[in-house]
Formats: C-alpha cells, structure tokens, sequence
C-alpha cells in the first residue's frame, strides 16, 4: 500500500492519501471538465448586477446620510439665529410650564380679580361741584389745562383706568367740561343744565365729540327732557306713552341727563347703578301720562286704597316734581348732606300706580329724598331735605 | 475574464463584498475548475444534468451572500465547497433515492472496524508518482481513472463527499470535517471507509490489466 503520499506541510493528523487513487483521479476523464462558457458568464453577469445594485444602494445611502447630516447641519445652525433660538427657548419654556402645571389646579390667588364693580358710590355720582376735588399740584391735567374764567375744571381719568385711590367715594374726581353746561343750556332746560355737573364729564379730547352727541340727543329728546315744560301735557303725552313702550321713566330721565351731559362713565355703570340725578323728568312724565287716561290708571297708597287717580294725586305729583326741581338747583349749592344722608331710611309714604294692572311706577317719599321706580325696576333718587320730604309725604290727602 | 490576483481568497472575498468585481472574478477563476468537478463528481452520470445548476446555484449563493460575509474560522474554499455539498445534498434529496449521511450505516460494519482490501493485484500496479508516463502507463491510469469513477458511483455520498475533498481537492482532514459540518472522526471514518473500498473495487478491476502490462 502506499499510504505514506503525504504532501510535504501537511499536518501529522491528517489522513495520508492514496497515491495510486490520486493518480486514478488524476487521469480520470472528467478531470479537465470546466464549466460551460454561458454558465460562466451569467454567474460572472450575476456577480456585477449585484454588485452595481450594491453600489447604487451604497450611494442611495451615503446620500441620504449626507442629507440628513446636511439637515443637521442646517438645523444646528438656524439655531444659532437670535429670533429663531428665542423662539425655540419660549417653546421649550411654555413646553415646560405646561407640563410642570399639567392637572394642577390653578393657585386661586392668581386669578385674576373680576374687574371693578361698575357701580360708583351714590356720593360721588351725586356729588355737586363745589364738592369736587382740586387736581393735585403738580398733576399733568393741572398742568396742562389752561387757565378758564369758567368755574374750576378737572380733568380726571376714565374710570376704567382709575387708580385704586382714586375711586375711592370721597375722593372720586369728576370734571365737567365747562362748555358743556352753556352749550346744553340752548336746548335743554335750565334742570338739565343744572344735572350736567353731577355727571363724569368726557375726557377732554372727546369733547368735541360730546358736544356733538349731545346736540343730537338732546334734538331727539325734546319731547320729553327740553320740550315737556314749555308743551301743554296733551302734546307731550302721546309721544311720552311711545317712549314708554320700551322705556321707564328711569330709564328716558337717564338718557336726557346723558344728553344733556354727556358723561366719561361707561353706560353699564350708569344702568347698575340707581340714578341720583333730578328726577323732574320722570315725575313730570309720570304726572302728564296719568293725566291723558285717567281712566286707565289706578293708584295705591302703602299697598292699599286701590283706586284711580283724581285731582289730589296730580296736584301732589306736580308738587313732587317741583320739589325735585327745587332739590336739584338746592344741592348744586348747599352740598350733598342730602344726597349722603339717603338710603338705608324707612319710607313715609309709598305710592303704585298702575295702569291697565300693570305697575307701571312707584314714587316713594323717604326722609332722604324721593325715590322714582319705574317699570324696569330701575331707582331714580331725588335728594331732599328731610323738611321737605316730610312735608312732601303729609301733603297728599289720604 | 480571468485575472491573476495575489490576494488570498478572503480579501478578494472582502473586496468583492466592497463592490469590487474583478475580486469576484479573480475568485471565480481561481475555484471554477475545481468546484465544478467536485459537484460532477459528486452527483455522478445519474445527476449529470443538475451539475450546471448546482454549480451555478453554488456560485450565486456566494454572490448573494458576499456583502454580509465574515472570515469566520474557515477559509474561503472550505465555506465554498460547503455550499455546494449543501446543494448537492438538496438535489439527491429532491429526487427521491436513498442518501444515509452516515457512513458506517452504509456498510453496516461497526465502527472502529477498518475494511481491509484484499485485492492483490495493487502490488502489481505501476508506480503513480511517475511525473514522466509511458504509452502504456498513460493508457494504464486513463482506464483506472474510468474505473475510480465508477467505483465512486457505488460510495455512499458521504464517503465520497469525504474522498474527494480529501484526495482530489487537497483539503485536510479538518477542513473535510469542516465543509462536510460534522467531526474530525466521523470525517476521519468516513475517509477511511471510502479508501478502503476504493482500493477493493480498484484492485479487482485493474489486476488483470496489471499483469497483462507487466
């Protein structure tokens, strides 16, 4: 046997070969066999197709890496751009606060407080000017506003950006316009030019605005706040019993006194509050509509004695509306002892009227003054002096 | 096509996964001739018309798997025949006749029992190592290498995986054991049960050939 044909730098472990089968192999007729040329070439087309497609998949990548490299690249430096790093900052600050406040409940105490009740205290709103406040030295307004032979003038702020202090009743400034009183006074008569100090007067630079606002208001509200003195009450009743349709008596008195002055305070304050200027209007409305239709109405006295109006009760309300008259011209010079010491007071004397059964007004005589509720509920408070309201109450026959 | 590289078949291996295909090439030339007798051998004139596939089937697999492949221990050529016994193994099986893996259960001998040949005209076979052949001693090998063929029809396909790789494509018993994925001894058994009955079926056949020529 010839099993020691082994190749010089093989391993001792391996196997020996056969020497005599190897050069059986080795003559063997197939030991020159080789591939077939078409077998050949489409393993070697097979070998660069794939190769192609790994190049073209190796470039796809390489690109879309520099892609994304150039995306970070430009996204790192946007970044450093002021406006846009501001605004990456206050995203992440607000991302921040919302996750930190995520289902929290809100700290009450920084809730923002309501804004301030419109409603300003009856005595600053009735306040005369005698008693307004002299601007402080040294104020812009003071300053500013030039020297005026009318009577002293001072310009205050909206009431809407009134400081704290400043809205306080006693220290509440209104300033009239000092041409507005005059200017009213053409068409408005002399009760409506005496109710223009009691109101906010507009900012200086509205004046003129005013002023022309007020001329169409007060055209159109003739009938009842210029017209209804100088007019028979026949003339004035029909178009008071229009107005009345959609208006109290509150409520027409408020937009003569608007007209007549126009005022810086916003309407709503004006509604939520109850009026504390002359009621003359509404008094005088009130008696001309009971004396066109008697028949239609019925009054009570302290909720009793149902029965329709006569002569009594129309000569009483003409003697209301004449001390009402009276009070107004009185408190724009004796102060507002009156108007501060109304309110809280019993009643003397309580009149309802009624027409058609429905409770169309309410005139109630207190120790501080007449108290004029129309329909709407809204309170007219006419400022007396407790003499007079005294004898105002004893003066209507039971 | 062919091109001569110096590189080792690994780096060629590497560098066509790099997208290099005169590697591939390189590498093609390189183990063609010898995968390609090996799956013809193999599969013998039963399988002769599945030998192309099996070769092509071969290479493409290295193709598809060049980008992701790794030196892992094993040499370029032990993973490449690896491949083609894979397939070899596929076909035999897909057309249905027996194939035992194992070895010793082809012989039903009990291992660790060498088959001895008997034959004794090997001793009157001329001497194989002779670089310079005669008329007769060229005529003499044609016909035994005829005959080695068909005695490697009657082996097992393990043994004969084992043989040829062993003798005819130079592997060392470790990389048979290796390319053929089981131990060093069963590869070991399997080479010596393939040679032994080699020599038998050889002996006989030439003896009478021998003397005639000597």
């Amino acid at each position: 046997m010839t099993d020691d044909v082994t190749p010089p730098g093989r391993a001792p472990a391996d196997e020996a070969r056969d020497a005599y089968l190897r050069a059986a192999l080795r003559h063997a007729p197939d030991a020159d066999a080789r591939p077939p040329d078409a077998v050949s070439a489409r393993i070697l087309d097979a070998a660069r197709a794939s190769s192609m497609r790994s190049d073209v998949s190796r470039e796809s990548a390489r690109r879309r890496q520099g892609r994304i490299a150039s995306m970070l690249a430009g996204l790192w430096t946007a970044t450093a751009r002021p406006s846009v790093a501001g605004a990456f900052a206050t995203v992440v600050v607000a991302t921040l606060v919302g996750v930190l406040w995520w289902e929290r409940p809100i700290d009450e105490a920084m809730v923002r407080p309501p804004p301030a009740a419109p409603s300003v205290p009856p005595a600053a709103t009735t306040a005369p000017p005698s008693t307004f406040t002299k601007p402080p030295v040294g104020s812009p307004s003071a300053e500013t506003k030039p020297a005026s032979p009318s009577p002293p003038v001072q310009a205050t702020p909206r009431a809407g950006v009134a400081p704290p202090e400043a809205r306080a009743p006693d220290a509440f400034p209104v300033a009239a316009e000092p041409r507005q009183a005059p200017r009213s006074s053409v068409h408005a008569p002399s009760r409506n030019v005496e109710a223009a100090p009691e109101r906010a007067a507009p900012r200086v630079d509205d004046a003129a605005t005013a002023d022309r606002r007020t001329d169409v208001q007060m055209d159109r509200s003739a009938p009842t706040a210029a017209g209804a003195p100088e007019r028979t009450e026949a003339e004035a009743a029909p178009k008071a019993l229009r107005k009345s349709e959609t208006q109290g008596f509150v409520g027409r008195e408020r937009d003569a006194n608007r007209a007549a002055a126009p005022t810086s305070e916003p309407r709503d304050q004006l509604a939520a509050a109850p009026s504390q200027a002359s009621a003359a209007p509404g008094l005088a409305e009130l008696r001309a509509r009971v004396q066109s239709a008697p028949e239609q109405w019925t009054w009570t006295r302290d909720g009793i004695d149902d029965r329709h109006p006569g002569a009594a009760l129309t000569a009483w309300l003409d003697a209301a509306e004449q001390a009402a008259r009276a009070s107004a011209s009185a408190t724009s010079a004796a102060g507002k002892d009156a108007a501060g010491a109304a309110g809280g007071e019993a009643a003397r004397l309580e009149i309802q009227l009624f027409q058609a059964g429905r409770r169309r007004a309410i005139v109630r005589i207190t120790p501080a003054g007449i108290d004029l509720v129309d329909e709407t509920g809204r309170t007219q408070r006419i400022p007396l002096d407790p003499s007079t309201s005294a004898a105002l109450a004893a003066s209507l026959p039971r | 096509m062919m091109r001569d590289d110096v590189r080792d078949d690994e780096t060629l291996m590497l560098a066509y996964g790099a997208g290099e295909v005169a590697a591939f090439e390189a590498l093609y030339a390189r183990h063609h001739a010898a995968l390609y007798r090996f799956v013809r051998r193999m599969l013998g004139p039963h399988f002769a018309a599945q030998v192309d596939e099996a070769f092509q089937d071969t290479w493409l697999r290295v193709v598809q798997s060049a980008a992701r492949w790794e030196p892992r221990g094993a040499t370029f050529r032990t993973w490449l025949f690896t491949l083609a016994h894979h397939r070899i193994i596929d076909l035999v099986r897909r057309s249905g006749r027996e194939l035992s893996i194992d070895a010793v259960d082809d012989d039903g001998d009990a291992a660790g029992t060498a088959w001895e040949p008997q034959a004794t005209a090997w001793q009157h076979w001329p001497a194989p190592a002779g670089s310079t052949l005669q008329g007769d001693e060229v005529a003499f090998w044609r016909h035994a290498g005829e005959r080695l063929l068909q005695c490697l029809e009657q082996l097992p396909v393990a043994q004969r995986s084992a043989f040829l790789l062993h003798h005819d494509d130079g592997l060392s018993l470790d990389d048979v054991a290796r390319t053929l994925e089981v131990g060093f001894e069963t590869a070991k058994t399997r080479l010596r049960y393939a040679m032994a009955k080699l020599r038998a079926c050889m002996g006989a056949y030439l003896a009478p050939l021998a003397e005639s020529s000597g």
